[in-house]
């Protein structure tokens, strides 16, 4: 853990930590069951079988995909946006988690819909030999009812699918498109609402 | 599971939690890089390698409380591997086991694949021995990781090709290679050629574990899955002269049966559910002796097959 960044002491504690599952073991196998149904099935909507209470720059998806997912053994990125000691604070104790300011050497990264690609140019994709050594992108949005819609076509759909987040920053649109270019290498994405999740896997083919 | 204090004793379905993130994790870049072969940290499980430790880490990973889980071995859900791993999971996941393949929503599988159909939102697990379908090709790890980079998968060709100059046939009948989705070339685990075509545009979600090789990979529904061949000699199935003994099935994978010492034999269903429940919707009582006996005969035959 990076003890510059650890704004956390021991009394804090309790006090400033949100709650985190109810129940570690079962929840975190839902949350992970329905992350696979999404990232099998890209563009569809799915349901987050349950809430749990977040900071308030986390929706509630998006902290309980990192609840099931991230541990000791994973490196978190939080965009500018993102990143306050409320959420560091409540991945750090509920995960273990290492959170970083280096985006090339992250697991897992957290970005806000509204937010431009610069701030995701150098999340790593992986190389040509070992492409799974790439980041996990979680993008927090409000709804999936975007007027903008994409294509997806690929691997999990049966003949197209369409991806509709929103709020999403115009630009992230182009590099979502850039990103199938890089395949094997590539990000997966995880589009998070408070109450549904949706994935973007680099094998989805998209148009716009 | 409360009957069973030692079984309480450990995690819920065996492995700890932090293993299982760990394998989630594996998973989900398996399932976004289809037919890639990702490497995790295999653990140790309460029975040796060859005997399903992939099949059987993946299915912990996945299982919930809510999930109905199916065994089968060769196609049986009655061999000694299907029925100790379904007793496994009944002991430390508390869920309900299946032998009907409809009913399944996890189905672990060592070399076969159902013959009904699969349907959305079912998992199927295979046990893999060996993942990569470079290896007896090329013995070093850096170099198949290299060939797969590259995409430089003629090598494969040539082995197939080498069949068909010795044999005047591709004679390669189990671990047939397949590509997915155009990329990846993959090993779809032991089971017979018969079941390949299967794979392709499947509803369901394929999941490949290898304990010993320590490596998982994927195949997402609705994915095309296509079997290696030329142009000349189109990838064909197995097929059989008889129709199944028992259920007279005419389209399902056969497994030669030895009943006596003096060269007879029969051919019965390698599936058994699909067999059962066949039978069951045209039950005579013609066929009930046979039925008796060749059912003995065939769980002595899987036995001795292991």
């Amino acid at each position: 853990m990076n003890s510059q960044t650890n704004s956390l002491s021991t009394q804090d504690i309790g006090q400033t930590t949100l709650p985190g599952f109810d129940n570690p073991v079962f929840d975190a196998t839902t949350i992970f069951r329905t992350v696979l149904d999404a990232m099998s099935h890209p563009g569809t909507v799915i349901e987050t079988p349950l809430t749990c209470k977040s900071p308030s720059k986390l929706n509630s998806s998006a902290a309980s995909v990192l609840l099931a997912l991230a541990d000791m053994d994973t490196t978190v990125w939080l965009s500018p946006e993102t990143e306050c000691s409320n959420v560091s604070d409540y991945l750090r104790f509920h995960t273990g988690c290492s959170l970083t300011q280096n985006a090339k050497h992250c697991d897992f990264a957290v970005l806000n819909g509204m937010e431009g690609p610069d701030q995701i140019a150098d999340l790593p994709i992986g190389t040509a030999e070992n492409p799974d050594r790439s980041a996990t992108l979680i993008i927090a949005v409000d709804h999936f009812n975007s007027e903008k819609k994409a294509v997806l076509s690929g691997p999990g759909i049966k003949t197209t699918s369409e991806l509709s987040p929103s709020p999403l920053n115009s630009k992230l649109w182009g590099w979502m498109k850039d990103n199938r270019n890089y395949f094997p290498c590539g990000i997966d994405v995880i589009f998070a609402s408070p109450t549904h999740i949706c994935a973007l896997p680099r094998s989805s083919e998209m148009d716009i | 599971m409360s009957q069973n204090t030692t079984a309480s004793s450990y995690n819920y379905a065996y492995l700890d939690e932090q293993t299982k993130r760990m394998i989630r994790r594996a998973l989900l870049k398996a399932v976004a890089i289809p037919g890639y072969q990702v490497p995790f940290a295999g653990r140790e499980m309460p029975m040796p390698y060859g005997w399903g430790t992939g099949g059987v880490q993946v299915t912990a990973t996945v299982i919930g409380p809510s999930d109905t889980l199916k065994v089968i071995d060769q196609g049986s859900d009655d061999t000694t591997n299907a029925v100790s791993i379904r007793q496994f999971f009944e002991k430390t996941a508390d869920i309900n086991t299946t032998e009907k393949t409809k009913d399944a929503t996890v189905i672990q599988t060592r070399h076969r694949i159902p013959e009904e159909t699969l349907t959305e939102g079912q998992i199927l697990v295979y046990q893999v021995p060996i993942p990569e379908p470079l290896r007896f090709l090329e013995p070093r790890e850096t170099e198949t990781r290299k060939m797969h980079a590259l995409e430089e998968y003629g090598l494969m060709h040539v082995k197939l090709y080498e069949d068909i100059s010795r044999h005047g046939h591709i004679a390669t009948t189990y671990a047939y290679p397949v590509k997915v989705n155009g990329r990846y070339v993959m090993d779809p685990s032991p089971t017979p050629k018969f079941d390949n075509p299967k794979m392709d545009n499947c509803a369901a979600l394929q999941l490949f574990g290898a304990g010993r090789e320590k490596r998982i990979y994927a195949i997402p529904p609705y994915t095309k899955v296509q079997s290696l061949d030329f142009e000349d000699h189109p990838f064909e199935i197995q097929s059989w002269d008889q129709d199944c003994a028992l259920c007279g099935s005419t389209d399902s994978f056969l497994d030669e049966v030895i009943l006596d010492d003096k060269g007879n034999r029969m051919f019965v269903c390698s599936d058994s559910d699909y067999c059962q429940s066949r039978q069951d919707n045209s039950m005579s009582p013609s066929v009930e002796h046979t039925l008796s006996q060749a059912s003995q005969m065939q769980s002595v035959n899987s036995e001795a097959s292991k």
